[in-house]
């Protein structure tokens, strides 16, 4: 396998006539051909600025992007790169067809135009106007024109935005089918339970910033805390505190017998539970991706003020 | 041939639509027609034809202006919406991108004043064949700086109602320039000033050689020299793309 993205000490400022804006700051990471990885942050956590000086449209301040080693307008040049932008317009007086069908003359050697409306999902409103069809319909146009050129590596900026729960899961559908083709994918998303079910990996940015790269087990998991709960003969339990410290315990509270806290090192309080108390009912649940995420997030941003 | 297709949708969206059209065909087309055709003062002669075909080259020269006028500002609304964003992520290259808007305005700014020419063909408009076509080509030619006030505009105004600002100024200062109707002597003076007069008698002279009517009922005739409409249309044209250059820095700094 070798190195489809290469992202090193990458910055991006942006100047405004009141402020300096620092939109992405000292990222770097690599994406490996083949992999699908999700860029999960929420508005204004630079997913967009990275995308943009993935794509060429803009250049970083500071750092390299590279793309199979050359530059990213090299690689769009090439035809190897392709995208669904947020911001990308389309032409509103054209039909759907004709749309794909004058993006597909900029290319070398006619792509097939009716390959990629099908592989979209779009062939059914071929002959629509362009300003007729809904935000989720121009999303899949976007993304029609994105497979024109069959590119190897794509990048989808909120690729869902605009469309209903129906559009979406069809969406991920024909996205699968690229993956499995052996496509390089790369998106932005702050809808948690698709970065979490179409990703094999998850970036997660916030405040411009690089805070997490793993699995999205493994992101659940760094997040720590565990939700643990059990019933007790005894009325209390009693921690030292330096137990309660090292553990990370919190909210503890306690109604009869069901007592229940959190708690960031589950396997040490819970071997010691279980050492000098008699236990019944022990429940240890992880926390969801979006509880994760929040711990994060709300963590890098509060050290940052 | 990639471009040639490419041209083609892109003429398809900006040109044969119904608004467009109307502006570009149906009125230039019309008001020849209506001032020009149905007129009793359209038989009476000037020089080497008639009064029909003096207010057909006016029509032209107001065809070939908007239609410059809304392909330049067209381009640069929907560039500047995002479609550049979608083209940049393509193989094309600017230059073929700039080469096919060119085509674009060249087609848009050549089809009112074909239309108007031919129409003229088949009525009552008598004009010799030869300073017909020289006219129509100078009308196309010069038209050419409105591109850059259609660009200057759609970046000062930024929104899609940016080509029908533009091309509403367009008809008042149609008035303005002898481009539609005489004017009386008494405004001739600043109609020098205004940017439709140099491209309108440039159009014209080879028809009428500066002969200018006017709506005078005594001296119904000016002689305007060629230089006058030259260092119009120059002047203009430097304006209008010192204006464009301007407001291109000024959009880039945001």
């Amino acid at each position: 396998m070798n190195t489809a993205i290469e992202i090193l000490s990458v910055n991006k400022t942006f100047r405004t006539r009141t402020a300096t804006v620092e939109a992405v700051k000292d990222v770097s990471f690599s994406v490996q051909t083949g992999e699908i990885v999700a860029l999960l942050g929420e508005n204004g956590a630079g997913k967009s600025t990275l995308i943009d000086m993935l794509l060429g449209l803009t250049e970083p301040t500071s750092g390299t992007v590279k793309l199979w080693g050359s530059s990213p307008s090299q690689a769009v040049a090439d035809g190897r790169v392709s995208a669904v932008l947020q911001t990308g317009g389309l032409l509103t007086d054209l039909s759907v067809r004709d749309q794909v069908a004058m993006v597909a003359a900029t290319y070398p050697g006619s792509p097939d135009v009716d390959a990629a409306l099908e592989a979209a999902g779009i062939s059914h409103i071929a002959r629509r106007k362009i300003s007729k069809c809904s935000g989720g319909q121009q999303q899949k146009v976007k993304f029609a024109i994105a497979l024109l050129g069959n590119p190897d590596l794509l990048f989808l900026d909120e690729p869902t935005a605009g469309m209903d729960v129906n559009a979406r899961e069809q969406f991920w559908g024909s996205m699968r089918a690229q993956a499995t083709a052996g496509k390089t994918i790369l998106f932005a998303t702050h809808y948690l339970e698709e970065a979490q079910e179409f990703a094999q990996r998850i970036v997660v940015l916030a405040g411009g910033q690089l805070i997490m790269d793993g699995t999205p087990q493994s992101i659940r998991d760094h997040a720590g805390t565990r939700a643990i709960s059990f019933t007790l003969d005894a009325p209390a339990l009693h921690l030292t505190q330096e137990q309660d410290r090292d553990w990370g315990v919190s909210n503890y509270t306690v109604s009869q017998t069901t007592h229940s806290l959190h708690c960031h090192n589950a396997e040490a309080f819970t071997l010691h539970l279980l050492q000098n108390h008699s236990v019944t009912n022990l429940e240890i649940i992880a926390p969801s991706l979006a509880e994760a995420f929040t711990q994060l997030t709300t963590h890098t941003t509060g050290e940052k003020i | 041939m990639q471009t040639l297709s490419f041209l083609f949708y892109d003429l398809k969206h900006s040109l044969f639509n119904i608004s467009t059209l109307f502006y570009l065909i149906i009125m230039p087309a019309g008001f020849y027609l209506l001032f020009g055709v149905m007129q009793d003062y359209g038989s009476a002669s000037f020089r080497d034809g008639n009064a029909t075909a003096y207010v057909m080259i006016g029509m032209a020269v107001y065809g070939a202006v908007t239609g410059s006028v809304s392909s330049s500002g067209t381009a640069v609304i929907e560039i500047e919406s995002g479609w550049g964003r979608q083209l940049a992520l393509t193989p094309m290259s600017r230059s073929a991108l700039l080469a096919s808007k060119v085509l674009n305005a060249l087609v848009t700014t050549a089809l009112p004043v074909i239309v108007v020419n031919i129409i003229a063909l088949f009525t009552t408009a008598e004009i010799p064949p030869a300073q017909q076509l020289l006219s129509a080509l100078i009308a196309i030619a010069a038209s050419s700086i409105f591109v850059f006030y259609g660009i200057a505009v759609a970046r000062l105004v930024k929104s899609a109602r940016a080509v029908s600002v533009a091309s509403g100024l367009v008809v008042f200062l149609a008035f303005f320039g002898t481009t539609f109707s005489p004017l009386p002597l008494s405004l001739m003076d600043y109609a020098r000033f205004t940017p439709m007069y140099g491209v309108t008698q440039l159009a014209r002279y080879p028809f009428t050689a500066g002969d200018t009517i006017t709506t005078d009922t005594v001296q119904r005739m000016v002689t305007e020299p060629l230089h006058y409409a030259l260092i119009n249309v120059a002047a203009w044209g430097i304006i209008f793309i010192g204006a464009s250059i301007l407001l291109r820095k000024r959009s880039l700094a945001r």
